[in-house]
């Protein structure tokens, strides 16, 4: 069962448009949302989670059919910018959201206050923003949800708090009936914890696949720019020239044998894909 | 719906405490009102219907609104909760106002209960209208383009009962009672179309 399937969701702006976007979260699995800023990353999850209105499309959460109310109970969102008001406590939200959340856990939200070092009493405004990210993870999590949707979750915290964020959505999909979709600009975090890949630039999905496979798929080559040519064609994925020669992003499958590919890693793929990409070599899928 | 509504009156507790002090203040004052000072028995409910559209404001500045919008509650149960707490606010300051009238009363101050109520419907009349009209503003234009639509609405409820109480226009005794039941007749199908466009107009919306 997938968690998540999107088909063709599409969202106008004055200057941006959201293109026709296709992909599904199987159950039990991490897919990773990546995309440069401005890419359309939080305007597909505000879609998904219908805070924005979508103009096209359909979007089906936990076998949710198009049109039925989305199964929010069973949900688990941490946007980029944790929505709560300066003078409220942890323990004030608590309260809230024990009256908004009908499965909500009081014990789980005290456990997990007490494991992240948050102080119940103190004010939102006086935490850092670690401190605010931790918060709206804990209050994620408190309600026993399936689908854990995450925009930016990591992105502006310190190596050692993004490192905990980071084991924490591990330990959540250790349960094969959760999912977790996670958007971010920071691929290391993405390449710890994902099963797959969605490459988002301008509003056009590039790329959606398993990470593996991907990685496995993909290699660097370093040659002259006449070896270059010499590959067939659809083999290059990318290219850069650099001092040295020509850097080029490969398919593997496509490069005869005795050429040395080395190992690549996603942030590399994304650079090139966005910066090098060869015409064509990237469709939207 | 009902965290929502605890959240609201703990932020309004939290975030609003001179609000509650300014009332009472306002009630102790207009129980002695004469004909030059009534402006205090309206004062606390035109207040009161002020308060809701300016925490849906607030929610949408400190990003709650899509934090909302994330968790269980439809956003017509978000549209209504806030219309409720507006209800409750109003009904809370009118009930206060005859509470304080009672007590002075009952410590031999010359209060006409009648008149007291009469004015106090009035100012909920006035203020649930307010309420009214600036919920939809809100739901439409969004907390930044409505500040100053709201602000007019307010300002002129709140001036104009001021200027209409300080000119003894509005006199303690004599209020007749059936234009009264005319204002909520208008006000009451008012604020329901009020809710019901305001529903509309938030459930189109993109945050």
């Amino acid at each position: 069962m997938n968690a998540l399937e999107v088909r063709d969701l599409t969202k106008h702006y004055k200057n941006f448009t959201l293109d026709r976007l296709s992909f599904d979260l199987p159950m039990g699995s991490v897919l990773g949302l990546i995309g440069e800023n401005g890419a359309g990353k939080s305007t597909t999850l505000k879609l998904i989670l219908e805070i924005a209105k979508k103009d096209g499309g359909a979007v089906s959460v936990l076998g949710s059919k198009p049109g039925e109310r989305l199964p929010k109970e069973r949900i688990g969102v941490v946007m980029d910018e944790v929505g709560i008001h300066g003078c409220l406590s942890a323990r004030d939200l608590g309260r809230i959201l024990s009256g908004v959340y009908p499965n909500w856990d009081r014990a789980a939200y005290d456990a997990y206050l007490k494991r992240m070092d948050l102080d119940p009493k103190k004010q939102f405004k006086s935490y850092s923003r670690g401190m605010k990210m931790k918060l709206g993870i804990a209050a994620a999590l408190s309600h026993d949800p399936q689908l854990l949707i995450l925009d930016e979750a990591t992105s502006g915290l310190d190596p050692v708090i993004r490192d905990e964020v980071t084991d924490l959505f591990s330990e959540f999909t250790r349960d094969e009936n959760r999912a977790v979709l996670i958007s971010s600009h920071i691929v290391s975090d993405l390449e710890k914890i994902c099963d797959y890949i969605a490459f988002l630039h301008k509003g056009r999905l590039l790329l959606f696949e398993e990470k593996d496979r991907l990685k496995e798929r993909c290699g660097l080559l370093q040659c002259t720019a006449e070896e270059l040519s010499d590959l067939p064609a659809g083999a290059v994925l990318g290219r850069k020239v650099t001092p040295y020669g020509v850097q080029a992003l490969v398919d593997r499958r496509d490069v005869p044998a005795g050429l040395h590919i080395s190992p690549v890693d996603l942030e590399q793929i994304f650079i090139f894909m966005v910066k090098e990409a060869q015409p064509d070599a990237w469709p939207a899928v | 719906m009902l965290g929502l509504l605890y959240k609201d009156f703990l932020l309004l507790w939290k975030q609003y405490l001179f609000f509650f002090f300014t009332m009472a203040f306002a009630m102790m004052v207009g129980v002695t009102a004469t004909v030059t000072n009534l402006f205090f028995v309206l004062f606390p409910v035109l207040y009161a219907a002020v308060l809701p559209p300016s925490l849906v404001s607030m929610e949408e500045r400190e990003r709650w609104t899509a934090f909302a919008l994330t968790m269980p509650p439809s956003r017509r149960t978000m549209v209504t909760e806030k219309y409720l707490l507006g209800l409750l606010l109003c009904l809370t300051m009118g009930l206060l106002n005859m509470a304080f009238s009672l007590v002075f009363l009952a410590l031999g101050e010359a209060v006409d209960l009648v008149a007291r109520l009469e004015l106090t419907a009035l100012g909920m009349a006035f203020g649930l209208g307010s309420m009214a009209v600036q919920f939809p503003l809100v739901y439409w234009l969004g907390a930044e383009r409505a500040v100053i639509a709201t602000s007019v609405v307010a300002g002129l409820v709140c001036g104009g009962s001021a200027i209409f109480s300080f000119s003894g226009a509005l006199r303690p005794q004599g209020l007749p009672v059936q234009p009264l039941l005319g204002v909520f007749l208008v006000v009451l199908p008012l604020l329901a179309g009020s809710w019901a466009l305001s529903q509309w107009l938030f459930g189109r919306r993109s945050l």
